[in-house]
């Protein structure tokens, strides 16, 4: 039997927390109509499965024998790394409107290349330029596609 | 003169062949199924899209040919679809979606051109036998079809919502709990009801709902980068064969599905008559039969082949299906199909059950050009299998990048909104976190597909039956299909059951 884990306790209690928000909101909207279930209906049973299942995680994980100490911290330290890649990804997003799609693929290659993978420079430039290039003959020439533009035009 | 049927449509077919291979027809029809394998390739451009940004030009061509050449977009793309499911776990579109549960892990062990080579084959044979079920049974079909009514498709629904059973992997109580979290996810946006808006938070972007494509490719591809990053020097993606014997699937594995073809063939045809079911659906059962009934349940999601094979067959037989309701009554089941009611209509047909009658050389050419259009994606797709797999040899400092500028694209080009590439981002990171808490991500897209057919099907029962229940079993059809989705859902706990009594037997022995 898998020993009892911190992850599951976790996720369960958000998700928990998480049904009750949708029971809570979905008991604003009208459960019934005249025409039939209106539309608060769906949501409230969906909010109450939510809750009640994962109840049922948290009694299923607190039956599992105890884990042994130490865990698996590690999973969490690495996790910093796919946070910083994916904070470079939302960064490059919130500056689409003001450098266009591409300079923003060629900034989060960048990123992505020197400061997550540690490699030189010149190969990260390289290949960004090419990257950025690439895209724009494909999605914007080629295909005619409207992806957001900077003020020097693409 | 009325002969035989079997003569009929026999003689039929050689007119369709006489029409489908003019030189004109066969180029046109290349040009469809080139343009189809491309736009199915690169998120960003669906074949709605592409059939209506082309429909002005097809004024000026035979509207046989011009027909010939639609259609050859639509189940073109659905050929190319699986392209970047397989490699970088991008779904082309939504039908390959389940494409990535298997097509990608197979690519990790080095075995893409043998996903590739695969998907191409059930394609062919499943849309071979989908063209075989238009040109045979399109009109009784049709008329089936039309026995659909809300009860029946909540039935179908719930159906297809039992196959979280076969994506559950370890923890049945984790999947039903996904599964829930995507029907909320598609219950967020404009109640189409009331009017009212549900989960909105204030966000007018969200009155329309989530785009299911935006956050299969969050889940899926953001998520799967997001994870990769995690160590420096990435983990080691791909394995990279470099024998061109591996690029290709073996014998062996073509006879391993076998069933594969023939599940992914019927179940994608029959799917794509209903009207409003969608591909995604049938693509999804054909994936739930196809563990059910396989030796190795357990290994499905691991990197099977037969796990590529069904859905692929499903959603290219699912094109012919989804014409049958569409020239024989005159209702379009998708957003491409209605693209091509529309050009039917603006060319002057009138398509409904007299359009065969009527209009044999558009009909019979249209079907004979899809056996021709098939036998050229099979010849235009295999030969590119090395090609493509070769796109692995890239390195993963490359192909992160890469992979996240195309799911940008793909969903930023479903509605140019830069919302939906914040909303890509979130999913991004709960399909990472979902990884990370071991929660299976299918079960969540799953939900979020099927939530909104299924509760419109429910209310609309509801409202039949002024708010009796018994509506939804006290027809044929869908009390078939409940019981049937009843025994799905008791197949866990029924082998649970089975285990113990095994192993209380053997103790007590």
């Amino acid at each position: 039997m898998e020993p009892r884990s911190i992850k599951d306790l976790s996720s369960a209690i958000a998700l928990a927390v998480f049904g009750l928000y949708v029971t809570i909101e979905a008991a604003r909207f009208s459960y019934l109509t005249e025409d039939g279930p209106g539309p608060g209906f769906l949501p409230l049973w969906l909010g109450i499965a939510i809750c009640g299942l994962s109840l049922c995680l948290i009694v299923v994980n607190q039956l599992r024998p105890a884990a042994k100490p130490l865990g698996k911290q590690r999973d969490w330290s690495t996790g910093s790394r796919a946070l910083a890649g994916w904070l470079a990804f939302m960064g490059a997003v919130l500056l689409f409107p003001f450098l266009g799609f591409t300079l923003c693929l060629v900034l989060l290659t960048v990123f992505l290349i020197v400061l997550m993978e540690r490699r030189s420079i010149w190969s990260a430039v390289l290949v960004a330029l090419g990257l950025g290039i690439g895209f724009h003959l494909i999605f914007v020439v080629a295909l005619g596609l409207s992806l957001p533009k900077s003020p020097l035009g693409f | 003169m009325k002969g035989k049927p079997e003569l009929d449509a026999l003689y039929n077919l050689l007119l369709g062949f006489s029409v489908a291979l003019s030189p004109a027809n066969l180029f046109w029809c290349f040009v469809g199924v080139f343009l189809g394998t491309i736009v199915g390739i690169l998120p960003g451009l669906g074949p709605p899209a592409t059939i209506a940004m082309l429909l002005p030009l097809t004024f000026k061509l035979d509207h046989t040919t011009a027909i010939i050449m639609l259609a050859g977009i639509y189940y073109g793309a659905k050929y190319g679809g699986s392209t970047t499911s397989i490699l970088l776990n991008v779904p082309g579109e939504s039908a390959s979606v389940v494409t990535c549960l298997d097509g990608y892990q197979m690519a990790r062990q080095g075995r893409a051109g043998a996903a590739l080579g695969i998907a191409a084959i059930s394609s062919f044979i499943a849309g071979t036998v989908g063209v075989l079920g238009l040109m045979l049974v399109a009109p009784p079909l049709a008329r089936f079809a039309l026995k659909f009514a809300p009860p029946e498709y909540f039935a179908l629904m719930a159906l297809g919502l039992a196959m979280v059973v076969f994506l559950a992997g370890k923890s049945m109580l984790k999947a039903l709990l996904a599964l829930l979290v995507g029907l909320w996810f598609a219950t967020v946006g404009t109640d189409l009801f009331s009017a009212q808006s549900r989960f909105t938070f204030g966000r007018f972007e969200l009155l329309d709902g989530i785009d299911f494509i935006v956050a299969s490719i969050g889940i899926f591809a953001v998520g799967e980068v997001l994870a990769n990053l995690e160590t420096r020097g990435g983990t080691e993606l791909f394995k990279i064969s470099g024998r061109l014997k591996s690029l290709l699937p073996t014998l062996e594995e073509i006879k391993a599905c076998r069933f594969a073809f023939v599940n992914g063939s019927l179940v994608g045809f029959i799917i794509g008559v209903l009207p409003g079911a969608g591909s995604t659906i049938s693509s999804f059962i054909s994936y739930g039969l196809e563990k059910a009934v396989s030796k190795h349940p357990e290994k499905f999601g691991t990197g099977v082949i037969e796990g590529v094979a069904a859905p692929e067959g499903a959603n290219n037989s699912d094109t012919c299906g989804s014409l049958v309701p569409l020239l024989t009554l005159g209702i379009p089941g998708s957003n491409t199909t209605a693209i091509l009611l529309a050009a039917l209509i603006l060319w002057g047909f009138r398509p409904g059950p007299l359009l065969i009658q009527d209009n044999p050389t558009l009909f019979w050419g249209l079907v004979a050009s899809m056996y021709i259009g098939n036998v050229m994606l099979l010849i235009l797709n295999l030969p590119l299998v090395p090609l493509f797999a070769q796109i692995l040899r890239v390195p993963y400092y490359v192909l992160y990048p890469a992979i996240l500028g195309v799911s940008i694209v793909g969903a930023y080009s479903v509605s140019s909104s830069l919302f939906d590439v914040w909303m890509l981002g979130f999913f991004g990171l709960l399909g990472y976190g979902m990884r990370k808490l071991d929660f299976p991500a299918a079960p969540l897209v799953l939900g979020l597909v099927l939530g909104d057919g299924m509760e419109r099907a429910l209310r609309q029962s509801l409202m039949m039956s002024q708010g009796d229940l018994s509506i939804l079993v006290t027809r044929p059809l869908s009390v078939t299909m409940l019981l049937l989705t009843l025994v799905i859902i008791l197949m866990p706990l029924l082998r649970t059951v089975k285990q113990w009594r095994l192993k209380t037997a053997g103790e007590e022995a």
